[in-house]
């Protein structure tokens, strides 16, 4: 059988908002009301939803949303869906959703398995580990694929156990020193299906410590009789906040949903002393304020008032705010840096990281280092990618510049703005 | 002497829930999906807790308004299929004791009709991932696609 979902044609990015975002949209935080807040703001929602939601315009993130709508309000509150042509639609997304999840989670197992019995411990990250520990049924949350973290030390091993069971597992690309700012390999059957094996939690600067942090703080799972893990409650929220909150053309809101049910699910097992503690370590301050505060404003409950003042009063530097502002505005709008980008964070990183190595391969391997982080193909794109960015910040430095000669304002500038605040409206630098 | 052999659902490859008065089941080995209706939720619904063919035709001739009969061979019937479907198995040692008729349910109220256990198989899967559940599918909705316009 074929293995691999494919979106409705109205689900495809041309469908979604033109200008694409990195916070849901008014509509979006309808959607997200309605399903996952308080019983009397939910009802509200619902209702105004249902009476202007326009399905054949839906976008991709909504799209993913309409199981978790379909089961509070009509599983639990007890709507039947009968005839009306609405419910009857989120039912179907429900179903799919349900179909497919169990049908990719038994493709899951046999490796989970071989991956025990060889000795590997493993942890089930994002969409699977979500919807068998937090939400209230593999139905609920739609994905697309699944992601197994492994020990970094493991990873060669665990392709070995891949390759072993009839699974294409390709190496890492280039060599070890790309490895340190890659995070994942794309193992697939025979049938297509995809298996993301991850050896870091995400790629890039603080993916390495992260990475080893968590392994103290795991919580055990056990799948269809199969030993693995889950991350602890706090790092899967930092996890799922950090990995899902950036921009795109089609908002990636889903963090929003899956923290919520998450904090309603461990709410009460949350850290929030370690949250503090981790995104400081790793310069996700105003990263994690934000969405902490654009949370609240969706159900008051799910964050304490007094977590959010303390984040509000914690310190934030320039690396923090870098990440924040890259985070928020569309890629080419990485002409906010310098033309240098993170180049210092980089080098910092990469001394940190290669402290062990031979210096004649220390020295030679950065080039190489950059030019994965800054996600070239190429060595001599490296050039490149700096003519561009001189020519962004070059440009950015005249569209500011202009209107003060002129004495005129635009409009794209008040949304050139607008982009790099908060939910709050507030400037994202700390 | 030993009583009527029970049933149970095919697990782990196969996954059963019921919804809204449909139960739905996933053979994951096959990626086949089924969806039944009518007495088969009843069935089903007798099956996952664990009682045999018997208790359940009995159960469903309390509840519903047909003869004893009909019930009977369309619970036999129903399950032959499910069975060959590879959606349920029989259970080890799987023998009940003879139904005690006073362990029925008593029902108030009258009797509903009877719905024959209807069974739709699904064995398409690329079909069932590519099929829009908003756009692409007739009113009784998703794995049932909307029917083609007709040509010319």
């Amino acid at each position: 059988m074929t293995a691999r979902a494919t979106l409705p044609s109205c689900l495809t990015p041309e469908a979604g908002p033109a200008d694409g975002h990195c916070w849901p949209t008014s509509e979006q935080t309808l959607l997200l009301r309605a399903a996952l807040s308080e019983d009397s703001l939910a009802r509200e929602a619902w209702d105004l939803w249902q009476r202007t939601a326009d399905l054949d315009r839906i976008d991709h993130g909504s799209y993913r949303l309409l199981p978790l709508l379909y089961h509070r309000w009509v599983v639990r509150a007890g709507q039947a869906s009968g005839q009306d042509p609405l419910l009857r639609r989120l039912k179907g997304v429900y179903l799919k959703t349900w179909y497919w999840n169990h049908v990719r989670f038994h493709r899951a197992r046999r490796p989970l398995e071989a991956l025990a019995a060889a000795g590997i411990p493993t942890v089930l990250l994002k969409g699977m580990a979500l919807a068998l520990t937090a939400y209230e049924g593999p139905g609920l949350r739609p994905m697309e694929d699944i992601d197994i973290l492994v020990r970094e030390r493991d990873l060669g091993r665990a392709i070995g156990v891949f390759r072993e069971l009839g699974w294409s597992a390709p190496f890492p690309r280039l060599h070890r020193i790309a490895w340190l700012r890659d995070h994942a390999v794309d193992v697939r059957d025979t049938d297509g299906f995809a298996i993301d094996l991850h050896w870091r939690l995400i790629g890039g600067g603080p993916a390495t410590d992260v990475s080893r942090a968590v392994w103290k703080r795991l919580e055990p799972l056990v799948f269809e009789g199969v030993p693995t893990h889950t991350l602890g409650a706090t790092d899967q929220f930092f996890h799922v906040c950090v990995h899902g909150l950036k921009w795109s053309r089609i908002p990636p809101w889903r963090w929003a949903a899956d923290t919520l049910v998450l904090l309603r699910h461990s709410g009460a097992r949350m850290d929030w002393s370690l949250l503090r503690e981790l995104a400081a370590r790793h310069h996700f301050v105003i990263v994690l304020r934000e969405a902490l505060k654009y949370l609240r404003g969706v159900r008051e409950a799910a964050v304490p008032s007094d977590v959010l003042e303390t984040f509000e009063r914690m310190p934030a530097g320039r690396i923090d705010r870098m990440r924040y502002l890259a985070r928020v505005n569309p890629p080419r709008d990485y002409a906010i840096h310098p033309v240098w980008g993170s180049l210092p964070e980089m080098l910092r990183q990469y001394g940190r990281e290669t402290r062990e190595w031979p210096a004649l391969e220390r020295w030679t391997g950065f080039p190489v280092y950059w030019q994965v982080s800054w996600g070239a193909d190429d060595l001599w794109e490296l050039p490149l990618i700096i003519a561009s960015r001189v020519y962004w910040r070059f440009r950015r430095i005249l569209r500011r510049a202009l209107p003060r000669i002129t004495g005129r304002s635009s409009a794209a500038q008040k949304r050139a703005c607008s982009d790099k605040m908060g939910p709050s409206g507030q400037e994202g630098g700390g | 002497m030993s009583g009527p052999r029970i049933f149970r659902i095919n697990g782990p490859a196969v996954i059963c829930e019921i919804i809204e008065g449909e139960a739905i089941l996933v053979n994951r080995d096959n990626g086949h999906y089924f969806s039944v209706s009518g007495a088969g939720v009843d069935i089903l619904r007798g099956l996952m807790s664990g009682g045999d063919p018997e208790r359940i035709t009995a159960d469903l001739a309390v509840r519903r308004e047909a003869p004893a009969a009909r019930i009977e061979s369309a619970v036999r019937d129903f399950l032959t299929e499910l069975e060959k479907e590879k959606l349920i198995v029989r259970a080890d040692g799987g023998n009940t004791p003879p139904l005690d008729p006073g362990q029925l349910p008593k029902v108030s109220g009258s009797k509903t009709p009877f719905e024959p256990p209807r069974l739709q198989k699904f064995t398409d899967v690329e079909d069932l991932l590519k099929l829009d559940p908003i756009h692409e599918v007739d009113k009784t909705g998703w794995p049932s696609p909307k029917a083609p316009p007709p040509s010319g």
